[in-house]
């Protein structure tokens, strides 16, 4: 008998709008000790599935119309909340895609894990609960753990806070762990390191692993059987090595073709101009400092984000800039924009150094360096409409005038032509569109002055796979067109190697390796790089 | 921790001294003075009565001396009631204001957070419309109008409670203390019902579900803290607000507290009390914000630790 079997379950939302069916007939069976990947982009309902499962999901507007779950011979979707709730957190756990947030703050980390073996383990004395929530927090590598059990979430690295939701999870015995994206919110390496970690857990304890994610590679190491997922329904499953080497289904072959795992193809390389240089970063050093203590006796902390950075862009390069998060690569960005002060060194525009200009000069020469951010949810003006989005720069730069509207319908309409979005969307608002349209509104808006350099911060981090393969397609295309320079920052490698010329790899605020893309992925020099390589799982 | 407090405490120093001192120039800004009255008092009089309490003296000098009898605790005599001091008329209506303010706040913390948490866990359902309703209202009915509402219906017509005094009868402080904090109470709701739906939402409280904690405790152990951060907040300003804004309540129960001096002491320029229960409300209003800020942070440990 299968630990877990899910028969035709559906889930739909009732909501204002009508209803909407997120799961749809979703069947499959998990053994004791294997692993199940559920993939899926956004919206497929791989969440969805498991949540409601136990119950999780909010009801109203969400409602399990049909289906069975057998867990352990009984159905879990017939069950009192009572006797789900034996089940949830016991022999069944969770742990969840962001173990900043995922973690109560105002609660300690041994206090945390206590509750739920207390909750699941009625018998226990409160030196047994305690002196297991301690071997929890030693199984998934946490030392010293004794002292760590009366530490704060907040007093954690973000790796290490997923080792307690990891530790939490475990440390009431559960039979089957529900892992919802777990490593998205990480670096690659500390990605790797808890990847590592859970095969061994799995494979001392004989525990069953539904492991939900977007991320294609990561599935691939892990799981014994995948199952594909596409608006609520199952496209494709079988043996793990099966799917991805032959997929069958077409929705399959686009995720694994999406997946960028070349250099990008010469019809999309610009011509650079070695010559003249856009962007020139000499001795750069960006210090942020925080003061605490007595008014009388402050104590001033610096926190160097950036140290003696030298770097240039060539025009109608693609510049990568790598590094995991706190390596200052966010940072050394808003330097260059002149969003944040820096305390030493010159950081030349087309040979203009822009610390030297007063504030309205700076105003006029920010029209040379726009931005792309990360959240393409957050970065647009919720109330301005795409269309006094995309002409605020051009009458602020003062390229068309007001007067001229005429004009100014030119210049928007030729931009929503450039990102491919239709014209007749320029009415609309930010939250009635998707999140890679968004983000071709941004990239249409930094364009939009015909800036000399770009500076592209995460700029498809917050995409699903297949979006993501067409913004970089979409950035590529524009960036030949119009002679864009672009300082490409981001922490995933496959991306960094598709999209750009060069690339610089930053730690700790310093660059240790700087390369044209081809040297940096093939002959590696700096150990740090190498660990980075390493760490990328691949398909 | 110990330092956030002593830096708090050092820093309301000067904030005190500006009220006084502003409270100072505008009482002698205002037109008239404690002795002008409709009926003239002859001039030699007036004369004396100002040399008496030291008026004719440069303002300077008044400001100085009053400071300094200040800090020995001494609030002058009042210029209204003759024999008494500013001293004893603030000793015995203090304790009534303030205990008035004090269940005039539990009402408002027990009735507002109650319903604003219990709106919050049923959003858009009755039990979310009925609380927010009346917390609209609450808001909108000044104590002036709900005070007189309140006796009507359950002093006069059910005949449940006394309609006025303090003390003297049993249960006749309920309905002084629910008019003067029913509007707080309605913010609060508010607050809370605010505060706990964005925690709610929070990934924390899924985990705490995905723990099979019952629904009380995710809300209780997990929610609260977070959820009332907002109404702690307001919480300092509120209770300042409950004690001195006592007045319009005690006028209309009959309350023999502080706020009717402080109202009195304004029409009849009575300089040295309007300093004097000015200074004492100030101090309780700095006093009370400091509370709440020290509860804030003591309620989130980022915070708490980052302050040692």
């Amino acid at each position: 008998m299968p630990l877990l079997e899910v028969e035709n379950l559906s889930v739909a939302f009732h909501t204002r709008d009508g209803i909407s069916e997120a799961v749809k007939n979703v069947s499959f069976s998990l053994e004791a000790g294997k692993t199940l990947g559920i993939v899926g982009e956004s919206g497929s309902g791989k969440s969805v599935t498991c949540y409601s499962l136990l119950g999780l999901i909010p009801c109203p507007p969400g409602k399990v119309s049909q289906g069975r779950a057998l867990f352990l011979g009984e159905d879990m979707l017939a069950m009192t909340d009572r006797q789900l709730r034996d089940i949830r957190g016991g022999k069944i756990s969770m742990i969840f895609q962001d173990p900043m947030t995922s973690l109560t703050p105002h609660l300690r980390i041994g206090d945390q894990i206590s509750e739920s073996i207390r909750l699941h383990h009625p018998g226990l004395n409160k030196k047994q609960i305690k002196q297991k929530a301690i071997d929890a927090l030693q199984e998934v590598g946490i030392n010293d753990a004794e002292q760590r059990y009366n530490a704060y979430p907040h007093e954690y690295s973000g790796g290490m806070r997923q080792r307690v939701m990891i530790a939490m999870a475990l440390a009431t015995e559960p039979e089957l762990l529900i892992a919802d994206e777990p490593t998205t919110a990480l670096d690659v390496t500390i990605q790797a390191q808890i990847i590592e970690l859970l095969k061994d857990i799995q494979d001392q304890r004989q525990l069953a692993v539904i492991f939900i994610t977007h991320d294609l590679a990561v599935i691939k190491s892990l799981a014994d059987e995948v199952v594909v997922m596409q608006k609520g329904e199952i496209v494709e499953r079988g043996p793990s090595l099966q799917v991805f080497n032959t997929p069958k289904h077409p929705y399959t072959q686009k995720l694994i073709a999406a997946i960028p795992t070349t250099a990008k193809p010469e019809e999309l390389k610009n011509t650079i101009n070695e010559d003249e240089t856009v962007l020139d970063i000499k001795d750069l050093r960006t210090t942020y400092t925080s003061t605490s203590g007595f008014f009388f006796a402050p104590k001033i902390q610096y926190k160097h984000a950036v140290k003696q950075v030298s770097l240039s862009i060539h025009k109608g390069e693609i510049l990568g800039l790598v590094g995991e998060s706190g390596s200052g690569k966010s940072t050394l960005g808003k330097s260059v924009m002149q969003l944040v002060n820096y305390q030493q060194g010159e950081i030349t525009l087309n040979g203009r150094n822009l610390a030297s200009l007063g504030r309205e000069a700076l105003r006029h020469a920010r029209r040379d360096f726009q931005m792309i951010f990360q959240d393409p949810y957050a970065s647009l003006n919720p109330r301005m409409s795409v269309y006094d989005t995309l002409a605020e720069p051009l009458l602020l730069h003062g390229i068309v005038s007001k007067s001229d509207s005429k004009k100014l319908n030119q210049h928007v309409n030729a931009l929503m032509d450039d990102v491919g979005l239709e014209r007749r969307f320029l009415r609309k608002y930010p939250h009635e569109f998707s999140g890679g349209q968004r983000q071709r509104i941004a990239i249409a808006r930094a364009i939009a002055v015909r800036p000399k350099l770009i500076i592209a911060d995460e700029p498809v981090s917050a995409l699903d796979v297949t979006i993501q393969a067409q913004i970089l397609t979409l950035l590529l295309e524009l960036s030949k067109k119009y002679q864009l320079t672009m300082l490409f920052i981001s922490h995933d490698l496959a991306v960094v190697r598709y999209m750009c010329d060069r690339v610089a790899v930053m730690r700790a605020g310093e660059i240790v390796e700087q390369n044209t893309t081809e040297r940096i992925f093939d002959q590696p020099t700096h150990e740090y790089t190498r660990a980075l390589l390493s760490a990328i799982p691949c398909l | 921790m110990l330092s956030f407090i002593l830096k708090r405490l050092l820093s309301s120093i000067p904030v005190i001294f500006m009220v006084v001192l502003i409270t100072f120039i505008l009482v002698r800004l205002a037109p008239g003075g404690p002795f002008s009255d409709e009926r003239k008092v002859p001039p030699i009089v007036l004369e004396n009565l100002n040399k008496r309490y030291h008026l004719d003296d440069p303002v300077y000098v008044q400001f100085f001396d009053y400071i300094g009898n200040v800090l020995q605790g001494d609030f002058g005599p009042s210029f209204k009631y003759a024999n008494r001091s500013v001293s004893e008329i603030i000793y015995s209506g203090l304790p009534i204001t303030v205990e008035l303010g004090l269940y005039a706040l539990l009402v408002a913390i027990v009735i507002g957070i109650t319903s604003g948490v219990i709106a919050a866990l049923r959003p858009n359902t009755w039990q979310d419309y009925v609380p927010m309703s009346f917390s609209m209202l609450g808001i909108c009915l000044p104590s002036f109008v709900l005070g007189p509402l309140l006796i009507l219906i359950f002093g006069i017509w059910v005949q449940w409670l006394p309609v006025s005094g303090w003390g003297d009868a049993p249960f006749d402080k309920v309905l002084p203390s629910f008019t003067l904090g029913a509007a707080y109470a309605a913010y609060m709701a508010r607050l809370s019902r605010g505060g706990m739906l964005d925690v709610m939402s929070q990934d924390y409280i899924r985990t705490a579900r995905a723990k099979g904690l019952p629904n009380w405790l995710v809300v209780v152990r997990h929610g609260l803290n977070s959820g009332l951060a907002p109404v702690v907040t307001f919480a300092g300003p509120a209770a300042a607000g409950l004690l001195s804004g006592s007045f319009v309540v005690e006028s209309v129960f009959q309350i023999p507290g502080m706020g009717r001096f402080y109202l009195q002491a304004a029409f009849n320029r009575d300089y040295t009390m309007i300093l004097g229960t000015t200074i004492v409300f100030s101090v309780l209003i700095v006093l009370f914000n400091l509370l709440a800020d020290i509860l804030m942070v003591w309620m989130n440990p980022r915070l708490r630790h980052a302050r040692n």
